[in-house]
């Protein structure tokens, strides 16, 4: 049944004033009479002010195509209901087309992959994409009393945080597949650290050495530049001062392209904390320069000035406030992501009614340009 | 569109005769009494003899029964000159609302058309002046004296080409148009006379010792004042508008038109000028049998 999208635009049916008071005239004012008997015509009052409405037809003929025009402003849109017994079925493209369509009994439904575009199951299998948001696209296109049935793998790749809830109800079909997570994962780049000053901070320098242990048993392979000359090299994954002195111009260069620096016992410290110890004092600054990052530490890295390095859990959290890993890659089960339908059902998809309305303002326009002429004309 | 007359008009025109009170002066043969005296066609009077008159004129058989001297005086009819004034002024632009394609001017070249006419039937001679009008020279437009069909037919096509509007010109600027019409010619004049140009006009030739005749058209509208509510009355000769309601003005302006038209016709018969008012609706022979009908009052 027709709603209005905009239903606050038909207050543009206030022009409707418009017409009625171009033809709410006096008579007087029409009726001309060539007169030439005029001078014996005493100098009298006005004429009663007999205001009518002239040539009705005509103002019905524009308070229709004002109205019209208010009407197409205020974007009336059908619900758009399928054929009784229409169908839909998605299939992801990490199911083969042959083992859906004999896991699946609806040879009539118009089957399709669950990629973006949906192109018909027909076409060469897409790349696999994440599903979740494909198939609230397809539940908000496909007319209500569609019929929808989704083929996807029972592992399912890159589910996002919301649950599936859908407007139509669905048949959820999790076939076996290969699950996304046959690739065999890369293990993370060795880390490089450079680290400068270490002459004069023997114990920082112990600190550092006692850290990288602690990663490496975590299983993470690091190596030390202890003695690193020259600018940072490019696979340098973080350069550590240990003397707090600011770096010179070409480590700037290397940390605004995407360097990352960690500054102990500095003496300027900017941006927000990222690590605290349990007492809440900050231990860690970060702040962006560029496209890399600055960690500022403003005590030096020693057990006497940062009580928080015998905490067993310190060099885990400093990792992952130093080099944040990826995120990786989080799957699901397919039947903890059935869809929930809602009811009752939202309104369905619009189908706009504006071109069909848009056709019947043109014809309006042309009838009362039509009729305004010739009106003229026979009165002239 | 030509000027044509109505065939049942066109039959009651010929019981009609253009006559005149004065004599005409004319040369040539006509059906007027003329002035000329002497040796003549028809046996007018006998007249005592004045010292002057031929002698040769004395009628001897006369002097022998009553011994005493008598002129035998005989009549010679002369042609009449007919000169229609045509009042061609923006004022004949009106028309009755009935019938807005028969407008004043129309009505007055009809007239024109059977006054022409009435002297072919007689052998008269006529001719046309205009006064006002769209022709560039002014009033200086019309058609010299001349007599026949033939001359009937160029006064049609003259008609035909006139187009009326626009103000009259005052009346010292047309008396130079006026000095064709010779003394003791017929003059009618074919006007709305509401302004007072085509009035002196008149009264100038009248007591120039020419016969002048006028017939004043007016429309059905203005006589009755027909309309109701508000109007925009408009003057054709141009001037400001009225915006008036019209059942207040109407006893008003139809007291004022009276007055106004019995104040013509006063100042019309002070001057010895016979005056018929028109209501143009009404078919064209009703004034020229009133002006010229032979049986009538008015003959």
């Amino acid at each position: 049944m027709p709603v209005l999208l905009a239903p606050w635009a038909l207050i543009a049916l206030a022009a409707l004033a418009v017409p009625v008071l171009i033809h709410w005239v006096r008579r007087s004012e029409r009726q001309e009479v060539m007169f030439a008997a005029l001078r014996w015509l005493g100098r009298a009052n006005r004429p009663r002010q007999q205001r009518y409405l002239h040539d009705l037809p005509l103002l019905l003929l524009r308070l229709l195509l004002l109205a019209t025009l208010a009407l197409l402003l205020a974007a009336p849109a059908r619900e758009s209901h399928g054929e009784p017994g229409s169908a839909s079925v998605l299939v992801s493209p990490a199911i083969d087309a042959a083992a859906a369509r004999a896991a699946v009994a609806a040879p009539t439904a118009d089957w399709r992959w669950l990629a973006p575009g949906f192109p018909p199951l027909d076409a060469p299998r897409p790349l696999p994409s994440p599903p979740a948001s494909l198939i609230r696209e397809a539940d908000a296109q496909l007319p209500r009393g569609t019929r929808l049935t989704v083929v996807i793998p029972q592992t399912i790749d890159a589910p996002d945080a919301g649950a599936l809830r859908l407007a139509h109800a669905v048949t959820w079909t999790p076939l076996p597949g290969p699950s996304p997570a046959a690739e065999p994962a890369r293990p993370p780049p060795p880390l490089q650290l450079a680290i400068h000053g270490a002459a004069g901070h023997a114990d920082s320098l112990r600190v550092v050495r006692a850290l990288a242990a602690a990663w490496r048993a975590s299983g993470r392979e690091v190596r030390l530049d202890e003695t690193p000359a020259g600018p940072p090299a490019s696979d340098t994954a973080l350069q550590i001062r240990l003397d707090g002195s600011e770096p010179d111009a070409a480590t700037l260069r290397w940390v605004e392209q995407g360097g990352r620096l960690l500054v102990t016992a500095a003496g300027r410290t900017s941006g927000v904390v990222v690590l605290a110890d349990e007492s809440g004092r900050p231990l860690l600054y970060e702040a962006a320069v560029g496209r890399g990052h600055r960690f500022s530490m403003p005590a030096a890295l020693t057990p006497a000035a940062v009580p928080a390095l015998a905490d067993p859990s310190f060099p885990r959290r400093l990792l992952a406030a130093l080099l944040p890993a990826p995120a990786s890659a989080a799957t699901a089960e397919a039947r903890q992501l059935q869809p929930q339908t809602i009811e009752p059902a939202p309104p369905g998809p619009y189908r706009p009614l504006a071109p069909a309305l848009a056709l019947a303002a043109a014809l309006l326009f042309l009838l009362e340009r039509l009729w305004a002429s010739r009106r003229r004309s026979a009165a002239a | 569109m030509t000027v044509l007359i109505p065939p049942d008009v066109r039959a009651r025109l010929k019981s009609l005769r253009l006559s005149t009170r004065l004599t005409p002066a004319g040369q040539g043969l006509g059906q007027h009494p003329s002035r000329s005296r002497g040796a003549g066609l028809e046996f007018a009077q006998y007249r005592a003899y004045e010292p002057g008159d031929e002698p040769r004129q004395i009628d001897w058989k006369l002097y022998a029964r009553s011994d005493r001297y008598y002129v035998r005086d005989a009549t010679r009819d002369a042609p009449l000159a007919l000169w229609v004034l045509l009042d061609a002024s923006g004022s004949m632009l009106q028309a009755d609302r009935a019938r807005p394609a028969w407008r004043r001017f129309d009505a007055a070249k009809l007239l024109a058309a059977c006054l022409a006419e009435l002297a072919v039937q007689q052998g008269d001679a006529f001719g046309l002046v205009v006064l006002g009008g769209a022709a560039p020279r002014g009033g200086l437009d019309g058609l010299p004296l001349g007599a026949g069909p033939r001359h009937r037919d160029r006064l049609r096509i003259a008609l035909d080409r006139l187009a009326c509007g626009g103000a009259l010109p005052d009346e010292p600027s047309l008396r130079p148009s006026l000095a064709r019409i010779e003394p003791a010619s017929l003059v009618v004049v074919l006007s709305d006379f509401f302004d007072d140009t085509p009035v002196t006009l008149a009264e100038r030739l009248a007591a120039a010792r020419r016969e002048v005749l006028t017939i004043q058209l007016i429309a059905a509208d203005e006589r009755d004042f027909p309309f109701g509510g508000g109007h925009r009355f408009v003057d054709p000769e141009g001037g400001p508008e009225r915006l008036v309601d019209a059942e207040a003005v109407r006893e008003e302006f139809l007291r004022r038109f009276a007055e106004a038209r019995a104040g013509l016709a006063r100042r019309l018969a002070g001057a010895g000028i016979r005056h018929v008012e028109y209501v143009f609706d009404a078919p064209p022979d009703l004034p020229l049998r009133t002006l010229f009908d032979p049986r009538g009052a008015a003959g």
